[in-house]
C-alpha cells in the first residue's frame, strides 16, 4: 500500500477527475471551432433568412415618348391590394369569431373589390398558411379608404409599377407591350428591354426578432437604376392619321388586314407604322397573337404593280430603255412571250405606249417586254438594289427579310412573273424605302424607330443612324429619281390612282392590285391592294406605303380604287399636320413625251384657283 | 512560497483568473443586455448595471471569504461543525422554496427565495453546502468508509436528501450536484465497489424521472435533432448554433451580436457563452475556457501538495464544481447535450448565485493562501514504517522554513 493510499484523499482520483473535466473542456473548444466553420455552412442560411429583411428596390421603367414628346407608354406607381391570409385568420380566431363571421367578414371585402363571395372565401382558405395573396394590382384611392374602412386585419397595400398606355391603342404594334411582370413581351418593348428595365436595386435590413429595422450596411443597399426613356421617331399625330385612315379604309372594303408605313424619305425615320387590326397594349391578354403581329414588317406579301417603278428606274439609268420610248403593245388579246406559255394581259389595251405610260398605266404587257430585254440579272440587281429581299433592319424583332431569290433559280416565266411583282415576297417596310430612294434623289436609307436614349439624369444617346448622304448606297441619280417622281406624278392625274382626289399636294405613288396566293394557286376573288407614293413631289416630305389585305371584291379591288384614296389621305392629312405649304400646279410632262401619251389632257394638272391662292400664301 | 515577483503564486493565478471571469461577465451581460431601440450613446442597461454591482459585490465577498482561514470550517465535532450547519440551513431552504407562498416563482419554476431584500436560488445554497459538508465529511470520516452499511450509506444519505430536494425545482442542478459528489467521493476515497453498487439505482432513477414525464423526455433528446421542432423544443438550441455560425471564427466584434436582438433566449444567463462567441468568435470560446482551465490549474496544483486533506478535498469539491457547471454549460450552449438550466459560473447574470459562487471561490483562495501540512489525527493510525519515514521526509523537504509559523495544529 502506498503511503498517500492511508490519507483520505486520493490526489490521484482526483487529478484524473480534474483532467476529465479540463479534457471535456478542451473538447469543447473544439466543437465550438467546428460550428464556427464547417457546422456553419449548414445554419448560416437560416440566419441570413432570420436576421435580415431583404427588400428590393424596384427600378422604375423608362418612358416610351414619340418624336414629338408625347408619351406613348408610362410608368406609374399604383397601390396593389394584398391579403396576409395566416395573420389574418389568426386575428379572427383571437377576437373569437365563427366561421359564419369569418365568413361574413370576407365576404364584406369581396364585395368592395369586385370578387366572388365564394371565390375569394376558397382563394383564402385554400392559402391559408401563405402570407401574401395579391387581390389587385392598381387599387384607386376610394377604394383604399373602404378597404381601410373595413379594418379586416391582414389586408394591406403595396406601391407596384405598372405599365400605362395613355394613347390607348396608338402605335399598338410598335410599342408592343408588357406582362403582368411588367416585362416587354412584344415591340420596343421587348427589343429594348434591358434599357427600358433599368437595374433593380436592393435593401438588406439588419432586424430584430420584432421585426423592427435595425441597420442597413452600406454594402447591403444598392439604389434601383431606373430605366432610360426611349424616344422614337414614331410622330403620334401622324401615326394616328395613319391609324384612322388605315382602319377607315379596311371597314370600307371590309378587308381581312392592312398596313400602313409613315417615313421620312430623308432620313429614315418612321413616323407611323399601322397595321390592321389593331389591339390595346394596355390589355395584351384579350387579344390573339395574331392581331399583335407588326404586320409592317413581319408579314410579306407579292406587291404586284407597286413593284414595277423599281425595275424602270434602274433600266432607266442603265440606258436598257428611255421613257420616250414607245413599246408595240396590243390592242387587246394579251400578249405571248417567249418566256412563257401563259399570255400576259392588261386590264385595260391603250395600243402603244411610251415607257412613261407603261408605269402611269401600269400595262403588264409593257413591263413583260422591257423585262425580256433586260434579262434576269438585271431585273435581279434593279429590285436588291432598292433593299427586296433583305431585312431593312428597322429596330423590332421578327423583321422577315422578304424573298427575293437568286436569279440563277429563275426560270424563264419569274422574268414575266417578277416585272408584274410577283414571284417575290415584300414588306410594306421595305416598299416605303424603296420610294423613298426616289424621294430623296436616289440614296437608299436606314429606316429606323429609334430618334434617342434619354438617361434618368437628361443627356440624350442619339441612337439613328449617322451615316453621311455622301455614304448611302447611290440606287439610282439625282436625275433619274426626279424623272420617276415626275412619271409616277402622272398615276394620280392620269393614270391608276385617279380615285385620289386631293388637289393641295402633287402626290406621286404606284398603285398595286396582286391576286392573293393560296396554297400555289392564284385566287381570282382575293386581292392584295396596294399604293406606295410620297408628297408633295417638289420636295418630298414624306413616304408612304398603304397596304389592304384582300378587300371585299363586291365593293372594290385595284389599288387604285382601294388603297391610293387613303393614302393620298394620309399625306394630305399629315403634310397639313407638318405645316407644308400646298404645291403649285404640276409642270406638264416634257415636250417630247406629251406627244406619245395616251388621251394627253393638260386640263387634269390645272388646280382650282381657291387652291393656288393657298399655295401662294 | 517563492517570493519572487516574477512568479505568480496559485492564490494570484486564481485570483486574477476570477476577476477576469467577473469582468468578461459584466461585459457580456452589458453587451447581450444593449439593444438598439434605446438611448443611441452608450449607456449602462439595467441589466447590466445590476450585474456590474453584484459582480462588484461578489468580488468582495471573493476576496473576505479568501482573508478567512478555511480551517475555522473544520472541526471534528458534529454539532459544532459550521458545514453540517449550513447543509442543514440549505435543505430547510429547499424545503421553504417549495411552500407557495414563501418561494417565488419566475418563469413557471418555484426555484427563488426572497432574503434581505434579494433573491436566493436554495439550489445554489444546498449545492454549496453539499460540497463544503461532503469536503469535511471525508476529510475527517467520522464513520467508518471501509464499511458499507456504517460508513458508506450514511455519506449518501445528505447527498440523496439535497439531490432529492433540489430536482423538484431544477433538474439540472440536481444532476449536477449529484455528479459533483460522484467525483467528490472518488476523490474521498470510497471503494469503488460502493459506488459501483449505488451508481446503478441512481443512474435508473434519474433515468425514471426523466422518462415518467413525456416532456420531460422530449426535452432530453431534442438536442439530436433541434431542426425536427425549431419553434417549441428546439428553439433555444437552433438559435444558439445560429449565434455560432453568425459570428464565425472571427466573431461579429464587441456589441454587434445579433442573436441577442430578441432571437437568443436567455441570452445573459444560460447562453451567454453563445453570446460571447458570437461577438468575440473563437477568441471569446478560447479565453472562457482558459479561464475555467486556470482554475482546475490551482486545484490541480493545491490537490497534489501535501497538506490537510480538508483543504485538498475543499479545492477539489469547488473546482470540479465549477469545472462541471461551466463545461455543461458550454455543451449545452454548443447544442452537445440536452439543454439545462445552468448559469455560466462566474459570467452569467444571476445576482445571488452569483454571490454565493464566489463565497465558494473565496475557500478556494483561502485554501490556496493558508498552505497546512497534514494532520497528525489525519494520518492512518497505523501506516507501514517505511513509508511514513519517506512521506516525513518530503514534508520536510517541501515545507519552505517561513511556512513553519503556519503549521500550527488547528485542533
Amino acid at each position: 500500500m502506498h503511503p498517500s493510499d492511508a490519507i483520505p484523499f486520493s490526489p490521484r482520483r482526483a487529478g484524473v477527475v480534474l483532467s476529465c473535466v479540463a479534457a471535456a473542456l478542451l473538447c469543447l473548444i473544439g466543437r465550438v471551432a467546428w460550428l464556427q466553420t464547417y457546422g456553419r455552412q449548414q445554419t448560416i442560411t437560416k440566419l441570413e433568412r432570420q436576421t435580415y429583411m431583404n427588400q428590393t428596390q424596384f427600378a422604375r421603367r423608362g418612358t416610351i415618348f414619340d418624336a414629338t414628346g408625347n408619351v406613348l407608354a408610362g410608368t406609374v406607381q399604383n397601390q396593389a391590394l394584398f391579403v396576409d391570409p395566416k395573420f389574418m385568420f389568426e386575428c379572427f380566431l383571437d377576437q373569437g369569431l365563427t366561421p359564419t363571421q369569418i365568413q361574413e367578414r370576407i365576404g364584406d371585402l369581396a364585395d368592395l373589390i369586385d370578387y366572388d363571395r365564394a371565390e375569394l372565401m376558397n382563394l383564402l382558405d385554400e392559402r391559408s398558411e401563405s402570407r401574401f395573396v395579391r387581390l389587385m394590382d392598381s387599387v384607386s384611392e376610394e377604394y383604399i379608404d373602404a378597404v381601410r374602412e373595413l379594418g379586416i386585419p391582414g389586408v394591406g397595400f403595396t406601391p407596384v409599377h405598372q405599365r400605362f398606355y395613355p394613347m390607348g391603342s396608338l402605335a399598338a404594334h410598335v410599342l408592343g407591350g408588357v406582362g403582368t411582370e411588367g416585362k416587354g413581351l412584344e415591340g420596343i418593348e421587348l427589343k429594348y428591354e434591358s434599357v427600358l428595365a433599368g437595374r433593380n436595386g436592393y435593401k438588406r435590413t439588419m432586424k430584430d426578432a420584432r421585426r423592427r429595422g435595425i441597420a442597413v450596411a452600406a454594402e447591403d443597399y444598392l439604389p434601383p437604376q431606373h430605366g432610360k426613356h426611349i424616344i422614337l421617331t414614331i410622330d403620334a399625330n401622324i401615326q394616328m392619321i395613319a391609324e384612322q385612315e388605315l382602319e377607315a379604309t379596311c371597314m370600307q372594303f371590309r378587308a381581312k388586314a392592312g398596313e400602313c408605313v409613315v417615313m421620312d424619305p430623308l432620313t429614315g425615320a418612321v413616323l407611323a407604322m399601322a397595321s390592321y387590326p389593331a389591339y390595346h397594349p394596355q390589355h395584351l391578354e384579350d387579344s390573339t397573337a395574331d392581331r399583335r403581329t407588326n404586320r409592317a414588317i413581319v408579314i410579306p406579301f407579292e406587291p404586284g404593280s407597286t413593284a414595277k417603278p423599281f425595275i424602270v428606274g434602274p433600266a432607266l439609268k442603265w440606258g436598257i430603255t428611255r421613257l420616250d420610248e414607245v413599246w408595240p403593245l396590243p390592242r387587246g388579246g394579251g400578249y405571248k412571250s417567249s418566256l412563257r406559255s401563259k399570255l400576259v394581259t392588261d386590264v385595260h389595251y391603250y395600243g402603244p405606249l411610251p415607257t412613261w405610260d407603261i408605269l402611269v398605266k401600269s400595262s403588264n404587257i409593257g413591263m413583260a417586254m422591257l423585262g425580256e430585254r433586260m434579262g434576269k440579272e438585271r431585273i435581279r440587281e434593279a429590285l436588291a438594289s432598292f433593299g427586296f429581299g433583305r431585312p431593312t433592319g428597322v429596330e423590332l424583332y421578327g423583321e422577315d427579310p422578304g424573298l427575293l431569290r437568286p436569279a440563277s433559280q429563275w426560270g424563264n416565266a419569274d422574268v414575266i412573273s417578277t416585272v408584274q411583282g410577283y414571284a417575290m415576297l415584300v414588306t410594306p417596310m421595305q416598299l416605303a424605302r424603296a420610294m423613298s430612294v426616289y424621294a430623296n434623289g436616289g440614296r437608299l436609307v436606314q429606316p429606323h424607330l429609334l430618334r434617342g436614349i434619354l438617361e434618368p439624369d437628361g443627356r440624350i444617346h442619339q441612337t439613328a443612324p449617322s451615316t453621311p448622304w455622301e455614304q448611302l448606297p447611290e440606287v439610282v441619280d439625282t436625275y433619274t429619281a426626279r424623272e420617276m417622281r415626275r412619271v409616277l406624278a402622272d398615276v394620280p392625274l392620269r393614270g391608276t390612282g385617279r380615285a385620289i382626289k386631293s388637289k393641295t399636294y402633287n402626290i406621286f405613288g404606284k398603285t398595286g392590285t396582286a391576286h392573293v396566293a393560296h396554297n400555289g394557286n392564284y385566287n381570282e376573288s382575293s386581292y392584295t391592294s396596294s399604293f406606295v407614293g410620297g408628297a408633295p413631289f417638289e420636295r418630298p416630305r414624306l413616304v408612304v406605303a398603304f397596304i389592304i389585305h384582300e378587300p371585299d371584291r363586291s365593293i372594290a379591288h385595284f389599288g387604285g380604287t382601294v388603297s391610293a384614296p387613303g393614302a393620298a389621305n394620309v399625306l394630305e392629312r399629315s403634310l397639313k399636320y407638318l405645316q407644308v405649304p400646298p404645291s403649285p400646279e404640276l409642270d406638264l410632262p416634257p415636250e417630247h413625251i406629251r406627244g406619245l401619251l395616251y388621251a394627253f389632257d393638260p386640263k387634269v394638272y390645272r388646280k382650282p384657283q381657291a387652291q393656288l391662292a393657298a399655295a401662294r400664301d | 512560497m517563492d517570493a519572487s515577483i516574477f512568479r505568480l503564486r496559485l492564490a494570484d493565478v486564481l485570483a486574477c483568473c476570477v476577476m477576469a471571469l467577473l469582468f468578461l461577465g459584466v461585459l457580456m451581460v452589458q453587451s447581450a443586455a444593449m439593444n438598439v431601440t434605446g438611448e443611441p450613446s452608450w449607456q449602462w442597461t439595467s441589466r447590466g448595471a445590476k450585474h456590474l454591482l453584484y459582480a462588484g459585490l461578489a468580488l468582495i465577498a471573493f476576496f473576505v471569504v479568501g482573508q478567512v482561514d478555511y480551517q475555522k470550517l473544520n472541526t471534528r465535532r458534529v454539532r459544532r461543525a459550521p458545514v453540517v450547519w449550513l447543509l442543514a440551513i440549505s435543505a430547510v431552504a429547499c424545503v421553504l422554496v417549495l411552500i407557495p407562498g414563501v418561494g417565488i416563482e419566475v418563469n413557471g419554476a418555484r426555484r427563488w427565495l426572497p432574503l434581505l431584500g434579494i433573491q436566493v436560488q436554495p439550489s445554489e445554497l444546498g449545492k454549496w453546502g453539499l460540497v463544503l459538508f461532503l469536503a469535511w465529511w471525508l476529510a475527517n470520516r467520522p464513520m467508518d468508509m471501509e464499511r458499507f452499511w456504517l460508513g458508506y450509506v450514511p455519506t449518501l444519505v445528505p447527498i440523496g436528501v439535497i439531490c432529492l430536494l433540489v430536482v423538484i425545482q431544477d433538474f439540472g442542478t440536481a444532476a449536477l450536484i449529484g455528479l459533483c459528489s460522484v467525483t467528490m467521493l472518488l476523490a474521498g476515497r470510497v471503494k469503488i465497489w460502493h459506488l459501483g453498487v449505488t451508481l446503478p439505482p441512481a443512474l435508473a432513477g434519474a433515468f425514471w424521472f426523466v422518462a415518467s414525464e413525456p416532456y420531460r423526455w422530449r426535452r432530453m433528446t431534442a438536442f439530436l435533432d433541434p431542426w425536427s421542432n425549431p419553434k417549441t423544443d428546439g428553439y433555444h438550441m437552433i438559435q444558439s448554433l445560429l449565434s455560432f455560425s453568425s459570428g464565425g471564427i472571427a466573431g461579429r466584434g464587441l456589441g454587434n451580436g445579433v442573436q441577442k436582438l430578441g432571437y437568443l433566449p436567455e441570452d445573459t444567463t444560460d447562453f451567454i457563452f453563445a453570446v460571447i462567441c458570437e461577438e468575440m468568435g473563437l477568441f471569446g470560446a478560447l479565453l472562457t475556457i482558459a479561464l475555467y482551465m486556470g482554475i482546475l490549474y490551482v486545484a490541480w496544483r493545491l490537490i497534489r501538495q501535501p497538506r490537510d486533506s480538508f483543504g485538498r478535498m475543499l479545492a477539489f469539491g469547488v473546482a470540479s464544481m465549477i469545472g462541471l457547471q461551466a463545461a455543461i454549460n458550454i455543451a449545452v450552449a454548443t447544442v452537445s447535450v440536452p439543454t439545462k438550466g445552468l448559469a455560466l459560473p462566474l459570467v452569467s447574470a444571476g445576482g445571488s448565485g452569483l454571490i454565493i459562487t464566489c463565497c465558494a471561490l473565496g475557500l478556494l483562495y483561502s485554501v490556496a493562501r493558508h498552505q497546512r501540512p497534514a494532520e497528525a489525527w489525519e494520518l492512518p493510525l497505523e501506516p507501514p514504517k517505511r513509508h511514513r519515514l519517506s512521506r516525513s521526509a518530503a514534508d520536510s523537504r517541501q515545507q519552505a522554513p517561513g511556512d513553519g509559523s503556519q503549521a500550527a495544529p488547528a485542533v
